[in-house]
């Protein structure tokens, strides 16, 4: 008897309604059960599944245990809904939804079936039946046999309808057992294995044949009828988007261009015609294959509700699950024509947890993060939560994205945006292939078919990377639970539990536009240089952001704080600043992970007016070693680029070093070139001779730049670097005099640094003699070994009647602010000796290394040594002559530091006393005066040196400015080779036997260490620093940029209760609180527990080793780690070949897991030493097997120890800088 | 498919086939690449060898060997079982080793219970009605004639087949706990006259042949669901008493078929027990 949906609705309330399904169906079906009805809805859940999310819905859970496939278990579900007093099922979609006996037994159990009777479903369902339906009633389907054949009947068919052709599974269905032949020869073949195959897969061998139509478009009809001949049609859904037959989108109405009104309601008609045709009620969707002509042939009928079922639902504003339930009940259908009427466009992207990068292969796991987009014309069906573990065991679907609109492009527009609000964490999932897919002109167009995302590989090429202020909150986190930052590579220099300078909240002085008129014409080499020479006042250089925090904060100062302090010094009435170059550049990548080159465009951006300066290392450019030709030429680009003055040093003075990069800089009218002169203070170094190193650089100028001399002079300036601070200033006066005198329209630019404390006086006295330019830093940055104050230095010139041209006001500005800024460098970053050091005059060690390499001495246990290196450096320096600068300086202390710890270990502080006694005496005395006995002794004095002192005598670095030393120094540093080493000897630049670099190769190989082409500047920086650059790639890939990070955060991290407000690259301001950090665990691992922006987090972070005893959880493997050997997948370990100690050889095999008889071997990824093994197994022994789960660390490994480039001998603690058998510095 | 001797001598590894033999064999490969003109693999078919897989191995890190490609060893003095157990090899029998690409990662846990069930559904065209022990071994009427081994070194895998062509180990040879006795070709199909030939050589191209298409069309087509019910369908001892021993351990339960995982699944009571690893000894005795 006919009944109102109103009847229905008033029976159903209270009833409990069973829901035989999971995930996604289950938590839609609950809803429409709730909605109208008021119904209780039951839900059948197995072990897995019994807290996941979607059960919340659910008045009762119908509990399956453990069997995983319960699901399809009718008989036990049927009986357990008897016994809970269930009225109805829906089976869902999946799962037993098509089980032709379904229906039936519900009927026996007395329980509505929400789905067709079995009859109909009987005769809809199946293929073959259906085929024959079709036939009876005019609906055209895909031409093929009439029933189940035998090869010999496909053999027939194939010679009407021609290849290639599908064979189909009688009971296949939704994609599965379909086999295509293309070939007429392969037909016995893939028929009998077809056969097998849907034997074994659906228990029925019986396949039918039909014609493979390519290219189509999968079109079907959503149709509903009641139990009394009441059938509504729905409009098409669009289901071409495809991949191995799965839907991944459906639309609807079909954006396609033949979709005709015509073709739609002959579709619709079609539909109709079958379900009347087996009186069917309930729903049902009519699949048609449609070809480019428009030709519909009819494929299936899926006689339940459909995944894609909502998007019908939001065209029309209807819901399909309510009326499905409310005609198993025997309500009249009440959707008809005039009633119902479309009224949006509707689309859906099926989001599953798969990785389509890797095949689309599911990947199930911890939800770490969910946020669900909304808005209008959103609708989302989602089946999962934050803090849900994604089961491995069933399909990957997560969430069914539905968009709806007006127009196709309003739903593009809305599922695009909504694609991009759409976050889920902790798990690969198809949402940014989405996005390619939504976005390509073929799609958005309408024309695509079936083959799209095969045909279409590109789709599958995105970067699918979390947000940077969520990948820079986990370096927070690291730092904060560790106390210190460990990419600054400092060690340990402080604990969690340490004491904190506090909170870094800056107070920045306004700065006020317009005030300010900078008077240097930046961009025009002549015309400033023009300015330099006529302006009459002295010019100033400022080297805060470089030179000194490289000698006094060993390089650690961030682009963070240049982006504080760059404004003010941008407005000071500086000639230039100088903000990169030198040691800068590598430490950059080394301990700020930052790009260099990135970081001088931000200062053109933050400080735009004032000239830029670079220091470059001549033939080592910004490396250690002299770079090839090509390379050199490629860097140097980058620089001009980005630096305005480019000052340009040789240790040796050997000019021709600097020609290549002369080449690039004077080519440009915008850069200046700075060639400098290295100076020392010492015996053969007086005005002279660099008045002879001035007119050579000025003859390879006039050379490169194919000029004459006197406009030579006028297109360079003239760097003198004292690097050691060693020059007096009665020398400076002396020197800048005759230069002047010499070379009276030579720009000059004054470098020194303060160690021996006459920084003032000497920049002062060179000033007066008409140096035009120099350098000076800001007062609360100034130290030991940098440069010394702007302010103090320009009072004083002002006394003795210079005229300077500063904004003393903005100075004290920037002073104010770096004044706030140091003391936190101040304290993680100070040489550990400070202090003006006079002696310097005697040992020449340059700016910060002045204090490194004592401090070196003193960690080597040789303190009480140090006084001896010194004097020993100081005399070698009257041997061997060059300047004090780098590397130069380094191969010296090197020197000294071997040779008095060699004497030392021969013969106690005796010995070392009678070394210098001999180097004392050697020095003061004329070779003709020496006796016999010295002459023997002195050969002790180089025998412990290293190769870099070596090749320092065999010319390798350039020529020596002063000739060779004397013979006997050969004989000491090379023993019995001296002689082959004199003839070795050369004079020529290192240059002119540097080949070129293949530079397509290095870029190759670093696109394929990268997994991506590589930036211009990210490949300078591997060719110049391969690892670090590496290092710093990396970083910036897996946190963001750290220059987002505050100082405090940056040194000191965060402590639980603190808040962090902090913007990311694109300004957008984030919100951190640290809530908890938990002590260390047995396994080293602290826990950090925050929230950003609101979301709750949680990091794990390995704060220390693990202390062994009872293990709390399983320790498992850093994937980023190379020296952490994992287990593949859970399985049993059965053979681990190595013990702690062992050295294995990349490729060598660690230990085999066997996961029932997969033999899974793991080969070591690295050369090390094994330095941990976690579990251990022998099965031929003892007969056992170790139970390991997937990722579980079970070796891990260490670097093989340096090995010391001297003695050989391994190199043990890491953090050494010297070793400790022969003193050797390591790089 | 195409047969390639090998001409190399190995030692201690592989030794090339004897002339006397080879010209049999020239013969035989003549007629091993007719039976599939579509599968361009190849067989390299060697004399002894230590084993099979050691060879494979070697020829991998060559660089001679593709996938699809296998190495046939006529008799083998180091063969080898699950966890280096022995394989008796005398001449005659099948050694073999095959490279497989790497698995899609969700196949990857089912590779050697794929492996088996393909050659299973390979030999039950060819007549013989193999069913499987879990997780692969290859049994004929309740006997053991073949088993199946999977090795993995990074992306590389190599499934090794042993088939008890004309001989198999009596009783006294086998391990203590092994689960069945063994059979081979000659004494149970040859006397029925399913097989045309015993040739190793011949058989195991047919083999591979066959094998190939099916991985395919599974590994294409089937979801582990399906694939996983359709292995159900050929166990052994399904939803009979069994027992398995995982190391000192004794299961034992009703076989009720494998998880998706490929795990096997036994029903002891009312509690279903999954288990990843050790070995199905068989039926248990009580039952009879």
């Amino acid at each position: 008897m006919a009944r109102t949906f109103e009847q229905v609705a008033e029976e159903l309330k209270g009833k409990k309604i069973l829901v035989a399904n999971r995930g996604i169906p289950a938590r839609r079906i609950m809803r429409s059960i709730h909605e109208r009805f008021e119904a209780e809805a039951v839900l059948t859940v197995t072990d897995v599944d019994k807290t996941a999310p979607y059960t919340a819905s659910a008045a009762e859970l119908l509990v399956l245990g453990k069997d995983t496939r319960a699901y399809l278990d009718i008989d036990r579900i049927i009986r357990k809904a008897k016994s809970l007093g269930v009225v109805a099922i829906h089976p869902g979609w999946g799962f037993a939804s098509e089980d032709f006996s379904f229906a039936d037994k519900c009927k026996k159990a007395g329980i509505v079936f929400i789905g067709p009777d079995s009859r109909a479903m009987n005769l809809l369902g199946n293929k073959v039946a259906l085929r024959k339906l079709a036939r009876e009633v005019g609906v055209p389907i895909v031409p093929g046999s009439e029933g189940a054949v035998s090869i010999e009947e496909a053999r027939q068919v194939i010679k009407e309808i021609g290849m290639p052709v599908m064979l189909k599974a009688e009971g296949g269905g939704g994609g599965r057992g379909i086999y295509e032949v293309f070939d007429e020869d392969q037909l016995e073949d893939a028929f009998i294995k077809a056969s097998t195959l849907a034997q074994a897969s659906f228990g029925n061998p019986r396949l039918f044949i039909e014609k493979l139509l390519t290219p189509v478009r999968h079109i079907e009809i959503q149709v509903v009828a009641d139990k009394y001949g009441n059938v509504f049609a729905f409009d098409e859904r669009d289901c071409t988007i495809q991949r191995n037959h799965q839907k991944l989108i459906e639309i609807t109405p079909s954006p396609w261009s033949r979709m005709t009104p015509e073709l739609r309601e002959k579709l619709k008609e079609y539909a109709v015609r079958l379900i009347e045709a087996v009186n069917y009620h309930s729903l049902a969707t009519v699949e048609f294959l449609v070809d480019q002509e428009g030709n519909p042939y009819l494929i299936e009928v899926n006689t339940r509700l459909q995944v894609e079922h909502g998007i019908t639902e939001c065209r029309y504003g209807i819901d399909l699950v309510e009326e499905q339930i409310a005609i198993a009940f025997g309500s009249t259908l009440r959707f008809n024509k005039e009633t119902t009427i479309p009224l949006h466009h509707a689309f859906q992207v099926r989001i599953n947890c798969e990785d389509p990068q890797d095949n689309f292969s599911p990947n199930a796991g911890l939800i770490t993060r969910y946020q669900s987009p909304g808005g209008q014309g959103i609708r989302v069906d989602s089946c999962i939560s934050v803090g849900y573990n994604f089961p491995s065991q069933y399909d990957s679907a997560a969430s069914l994205l539905i968009a709806y609109g007006k127009s196709w492009p309003k739903v593009l527009g809305i599922m695009n945006r909504a694609l991009r609000e759409y976050i889920i964490g902790g798990v690969k999932t198809t949402i940014p292939f989405h996005r390619n897919v939504i976005n390509h002109p073929d799609f958005r167009k309408g024309e695509f078919d079936t083959s799209f995302v095969q045909k279409n590989p590109d789709l599958m090429v995105y970067r699918d990377r979390e947000p940077e202020a969520l990948r820079l909150s986990r370096l927070i986190a690291e730092i904060s639970a560790k106390g210190y930052n460990p990419y600054v590579q400092l060690g340990e220099y402080r604990s969690i539990h340490d004491k904190r300078l506090g909170r870094f909240t800056p107070v920045l002085p306004e700065i006020e536009e317009n005030q300010y008129d900078y008077p240097y014409p930046r961009g025009d080499r002549d015309a400033v240089l023009d300015y330099i020479r006529d302006s009459g006042y002295v010019h100033f250089t400022d080297t805060t952001p470089r030179d000194i925090t490289q000698s006094n904060s060993g390089n650690r100062f961030r682009l963070a704080e240049d982006r504080l302090i760059g404004p003010y010094l941008d407005n000071c009435g500086f000639f230039s600043i100088e903000n990169g170059g030198g040691a800068h550049f590598h430490v950059a990548m080394l301990a700020n992970m930052t790009y260099p080159f990135t970081e001088a465009e931000e200062w053109n951006q933050f400080a735009p007016r004032t000239l830029k300066q670079i220091l470059i290392r001549s033939t080592n450019v910004l490396g250690y070693k002299p770079q090839p030709r090509n390379l050199m030429r490629l860097t140097g680009e980058m620089i001009c680029e980005h630096y305005d003055v480019i000052r340009c040093f040789d240790f040796l003075n050997h000019i021709e070093n600097m020609r290549p990069f002369a080449e690039v800089a004077l080519s440009s009218k915008k850069n200046i070139f700075e060639p400098a002169i290295s100076l020392s203070y010492a015996e053969g170094f007086d005005v002279p001779h660099y008045m002879g190193v001035v007119q050579e650089i000025l003859d390879m100028v006039k050379d490169v730049a194919g000029v004459s001399s006197s406009k030579a002079q006028k297109m360079i300036i003239l760097g003198l670097k004292d690097m050691a601070g060693v020059c007096p200033p009665g020398f400076m006066r002396e020197l800048v005099t005759a230069l002047r005198k010499e070379y009276p329209e030579l720009v000059l630019h004054y470098h020194r640094h303060y160690t021996d404390g006459l920084f003032v006086p000497a920049v002062v006295e060179a000033a007066r003699a008409g140096a035009h330019i120099v350098d000076v830093a800001i007062g609360p940055a100034v130290r030991w070994y940098g440069q010394g104050d702007v302010l103090a230095t320009a009072a004083y010139m002002e006394e003795l009647g210079l005229k300077v041209n500063l904004n003393k006001e903005m100075i004290r500005k920037a002073a104010f602010v770096l004044k706030q800024i140091m003391p936190y460098y101040d304290r993680y970053t100070a040489p550990y000796f400070q202090g003006i050091d006079y002696d310097v005059v005697e040992h020449g060690m340059p700016g910060g290394a002045t204090s490194s390499s004592q401090e070196g001495a003193m960690k080597q246990g040789y303190i009480h040594l140090l006084p001896y290196m010194l004097r020993f450096l100081a005399g070698t320096r009257k041997i061997v002559r060059y300047h004090d600068v780098t590397p130069g300086s380094q191969i010296t202390w090197n020197t000294a530091f071997l040779a008095v710890t060699g004497a030392y270990k021969r013969g106690g502080e005796k010995g070392v006393r009678k070394l210098l006694r001999v180097l004392d005496k050697v020095i003061s005395t004329p070779e003709n005066k020496l006796d016999e006995e010295t002459k023997q002794a002195r050969l002790e004095l180089y025998r412990e040196s290293n190769d870099a002192f070596r090749d320092l005598l065999l010319g390798k670095f350039g020529r020596l400015p002063l000739g060779f030393p004397p013979d006997w120094v050969y004989e000491s540093a090379f023993g019995e080779h001296w002689e082959q080493a004199l003839l070795e000897r050369t004079e020529n630049s290192p240059l002119a036997t540097l080949e070129n670099i293949d530079l397509e190769a290095e870029r190759k190989s670093l696109a394929e260490r990268l997994g991506r082409e590589p930036t211009a500047e990210e490949f300078v920086m591997y060719l110049n620093h391969p690892g670090d650059a590496l290092k710093t790639i990396e970083f910036k890939r897996q946190f963001g940029d750290p220059n987002r990070v505050p100082l405090d955060v940056w040194f000191e991290g965060l402590k639980p209760g603190d808040s962090l407000d902090f913007d990311d690259s694109n300004g957008k301001p984030h919100h951190m609180v640290i809530l908890d950090i938990s002590n260390m665990d047995v396994n080293g691992m602290s826990v950090v527990r925050y929230s950003l922006d609101s979301e709750f987090f949680t990091y794990q972070v390995k704060v220390g080793e693990a202390t062994g005893g009872e293990q709390a959880g399983i320790e498992m493997a850093d994937p980023d780690n190379p020296y952490h050997v994992g287990s593949p997948s859970t399985g049993d370990l059965w053979v681990m070949h190595v013990k702690p100690g062992d050295r294995v050889k990349k490729g060598e095999e660690l230990f085999n897991i066997s996961i029932m008889k997969q033999e899974k071997a793991v080969l070591s990824p690295v050369d090390g030493i094994v330095k941990r093994v976690l579990k251990f197994a022998d099965y031929q022994e003892d007969k056992k097997m170790v139970p390991v789960k997937e990722g579980e660390l079970l070796v891990e490994l260490m670097p093989i120890p340096n090995l010391c480039p001297t003695c050989k001998e391994p190199v043990v603690f890491e953090e050494a800088r010297y070793c400790h058998h022969c003193g050797q510095k390591i790089a | 498919m195409k047969a390639i001797y090998l001409k190399k001598i190995y030692s201690d590894l592989a030794y090339p086939l004897d002339r006397s033999a080879r010209g049999d064999c020239q013969v035989l490969s003549g007629q091993a690449e007719n039976t599939d003109m579509t599968f361009s693999a190849r067989v390299y078919i060697a004399g002894r060898c230590s084993s099979s897989l050691d060879l494979a191995w070697a020829l991998m890190d060559e660089g001679n060997i593709h996938i699809w490609d296998s190495v046939l060893c006529l008799e083998q003095w180091a063969g080898r079982g699950q966890l280096r157990r022995n394989w008796i090899s005398p001449a005659g029998n099948i050694y073999a080793a095959w490279h497989w690409p790497e698995l899609p990662a969700k196949w990857n846990r089912l590779t050697s219970i794929l492996a088996g069930y393909i050659l299973a559904l390979s030999f039950r065209e060819l007549g013989i009605e193999i069913k499987i022990k879990w997780p692969n071994d290859l049994l004929f009427k309740g006997k053991k004639l073949g088993g199946v081994l999977v090795e993995e070194k990074k992306d590389k895998v190599l499934v090794g087949v042993g088939i008890n062509v004309i001989s198999s180990p009596g009783k006294k040879c086998l391990r203590d706990d092994s689960a069945v006795e063994a059979c081979c070709l000659l004494e149970e199909a040859g006397k029925l006259g399913l097989l045309r030939d015993l040739e190793p050589v011949l058989l195991w191209c047919e083999l591979v042949s066959r094998s190939y298409r099916w991985y395919e069309h599974i590994v294409r087509d089937h979801s582990q669901e399906q694939f996983t019910a359709a292995v159900t369908n050929l166990l052994a001892y399904l939803e009979q008493k069994v027992t398995v021993r995982q190391g000192e351990n004794i299961i034992y339960g009703q076989l009720m078929g494998i998880d998706v995982d490929g795990s096997l699944l036994l029903k002891d009571n009312h509690e279903l027990i999954r288990i990843s690893s050790g070995s199905l000894i068989g039926r248990m005795k009580d039952e009879g």
